[in-house]
C-alpha cells in the first residue's frame, strides 16, 4: 500500500493523522514525509533482536524527515508539503476555486497569484466565495 | 415613452426590483424567482468557503454573469470589517458594487448608523460603488449622499421581520430630500408595501424575505415585481395631492343640491 492514502488524509483532517501498518526502518520518514503526524511502529519494534536499538533509529529517522508546514484557514488547523503554493493546497482539497478569494494574514491574493506563493508555517489564511444570503441569513 | 431606467455607477436597471438571494428553499426556486422578477440586480454575502467539498451552492442554477451583483457586507460589526469583506467581495472580479452592512444592534440587526457612515467614507475613496444599508433617518441619508453613496437604503422595517414601512413619514422625507437614489431595503413584506414608497418616488426597493418566505417564492417575485412597477408608474403620473386639515374639497359641486336633500339632518 502506498503513501498517496496518507497524503490525502493529511490535507483534509483537521486532526493529527498517525500512519499505521507495516512500517519500519526506511518507511516511518516516508510516511512523515507524506504528511503523517505520527507512526505507529509494533512489529518492527517488538520482534526485532535489539528492540531499543531499532526504536532509536527509528526515531532518528523521523526526525530527520522535515516536517509539514503548518497553518491556519478559515479558523482550522491544516497543513501540506513544504514549498507547496496556496494553489496546490487548494487543488489537494478538490474544492472549486471558480470565484474563490484568499486572505493571507490579511492581505488579499487574486487567483492568478495564488499558484505563485508558497505556503509558510503559521500563515494564516481566509478562503471566501459569494454566497445566497444577507444579515439576516448569516 | 422615454425608457424609464435607474442609473447607478455605469450599469441602468430597466428593473427596480433588486433581488435578494438568502433563505430560499432550494437553488431552483431561488433562480426561479429572480427570473420571474425579471431582476437585473442581485444581492450577495461573502463568506468562507467549505473546504470538505460536497457543498452544493445555493447559487448553482445562476449564471452570475448575466446579473450585476450588489455584493455586501453582512456580517460585518464594524466599519473595518465592513470595509474588510468589502474588499474580499471585489476581488471575487464579478462587481465594485457593494451594499454597506453594519449590524449596530444583535437583537434587531438594525444598522449602526457612525460605523456604516465611516465605512462609505472610505469605500468611496477607494473606488466602490457605494450603497449603504442605513437607519430610516433623513440626516444620515443626507450624509451618506454627502460621503458619496450612489445611493441610500434606508430600511423600511428591521431585516426578515416584513413589517413594511414602519416610518412613513420618514421614509417620505428621505426620498424628498435626498440628491441620490432612494432604494428601499429591509422589511418590505407584500407587494403593496412596494407600491407605496415607489409612488412616494422611491428609486427602487430591494426584497428578500417577503419573497424567499413566501408559501409561493416564484410567484410573489412576479407580484413585487408587479408592484413596484404600477407605484413607478404612480409616481411618474404624479399623484394627486393629499389636502389634509386645510383644503379639503368635494368631488361633486356642492352648489345646486335638491333643497329637500339641503335639509337632511346631518
Amino acid at each position: 500500500m502506498g503513501f498517496e492514502h496518507v497524503t490525502v488524509a493529511a490535507v483534509r483532517a483537521s486532526v493529527p493523522v498517525v500512519a499505521i501498518g507495516g512500517l519500519g526502518l526506511g518507511s516511518v520518514g516516508t510516511a512523515i514525509a507524506a504528511g503523517a503526524d505520527m507512526a505507529g511502529v509494533v512489529r518492527a519494534i517488538c520482534l526485532a533482536d535489539d528492540p531499543a536499538r531499532v526504536s532509536a533509529e527509528l526515531r532518528a529517522e523521523i526526525e530527520a524527515t522535515a516536517p509539514w508546514i503548518r497553518f491556519r484557514v478559515n479558523g482550522q488547523e491544516r497543513k501540506c508539503p513544504p514549498g507547496s503554493s496556496i494553489r496546490a493546497f487548494l487543488e489537494l482539497l478538490e474544492v472549486a476555486l471558480d470565484g474563490v478569494v484568499v486572505e493571507r494574514n490579511g492581505e488579499i491574493l487574486r487567483a492568478a497569484e495564488l499558484a505563485g506563493v508558497a505556503l509558510r508555517d503559521g500563515d494564516d489564511l481566509e478562503v471566501v466565495h459569494l454566497v445566497g444570503g444577507g444579515t439576516d441569513h448569516g | 415613452m422615454a425608457e424609464d431606467k435607474l442609473r447607478l455607477g455605469e450599469v441602468e436597471l430597466s428593473c427596480r426590483l433588486i433581488h435578494g438571494t438568502g433563505k430560499f428553499p432550494s437553488p431552483e426556486v431561488l433562480a426561479g424567482a429572480i427570473s420571474a422578477a425579471g431582476a437585473e440586480m442581485i444581492t450577495l454575502a461573502v463568506r468562507r468557503l467549505h473546504l470538505d467539498g460536497d457543498h452544493r451552492s445555493e447559487l448553482a442554477e445562476l449564471d452570475l454573469g448575466a446579473y450585476t451583483v450588489l455584493a455586501n457586507t453582512a456580517g460585518a460589526r464594524t466599519a473595518a470589517e465592513s470595509v474588510r469583506l468589502a474588499k474580499l467581495a471585489r476581488a471575487a472580479g464579478l462587481s465594485n458594487f457593494i451594499k454597506v452592512e453594519v449590524v449596530g444592534d444583535e437583537e434587531t440587526l438594525l444598522p449602526d448608523p457612525i460605523a456604516t457612515l465611516e465605512a462609505t467614507r472610505e469605500l468611496v475613496a477607494d473606488g466602490f460603488i457605494v450603497l449603504p444599508y442605513a437607519s430610516d433617518d433623513v440626516a444620515l441619508s443626507l450624509r451618506l449622499a454627502e460621503a458619496g453613496a450612489a445611493a441610500v437604503m434606508p430600511g423600511a422595517a428591521p431585516i426578515g421581520s416584513t413589517l413594511g414601512v414602519l416610518n412613513p413619514h420618514n421614509m417620505r422625507a428621505i426620498i424628498d430630500r435626498c440628491p441620490v437614489p432612494v432604494i428601499v431595503d429591509a422589511g418590505l413584506g407584500s407587494p403593496a408595501d412596494a407600491t407605496r414608497v415607489m409612488e412616494w418616488g422611491a428609486a427602487g426597493v430591494l426584497v428578500n424575505t417577503g419573497i424567499a418566505h413566501a408559501r409561493d417564492p416564484v410567484a410573489m417575485a412576479s407580484a413585487f415585481a408587479a408592484g413596484v412597477r404600477v407605484g413607478r408608474a404612480a409616481f411618474l403620473a404624479g399623484l394627486a395631492e393629499n389636502r389634509p386639515a386645510a383644503g379639503y374639497g368635494a368631488s361633486s359641486p356642492v352648489e345646486g343640491l335638491p333643497s329637500a336633500l339641503a335639509r337632511l339632518p346631518s
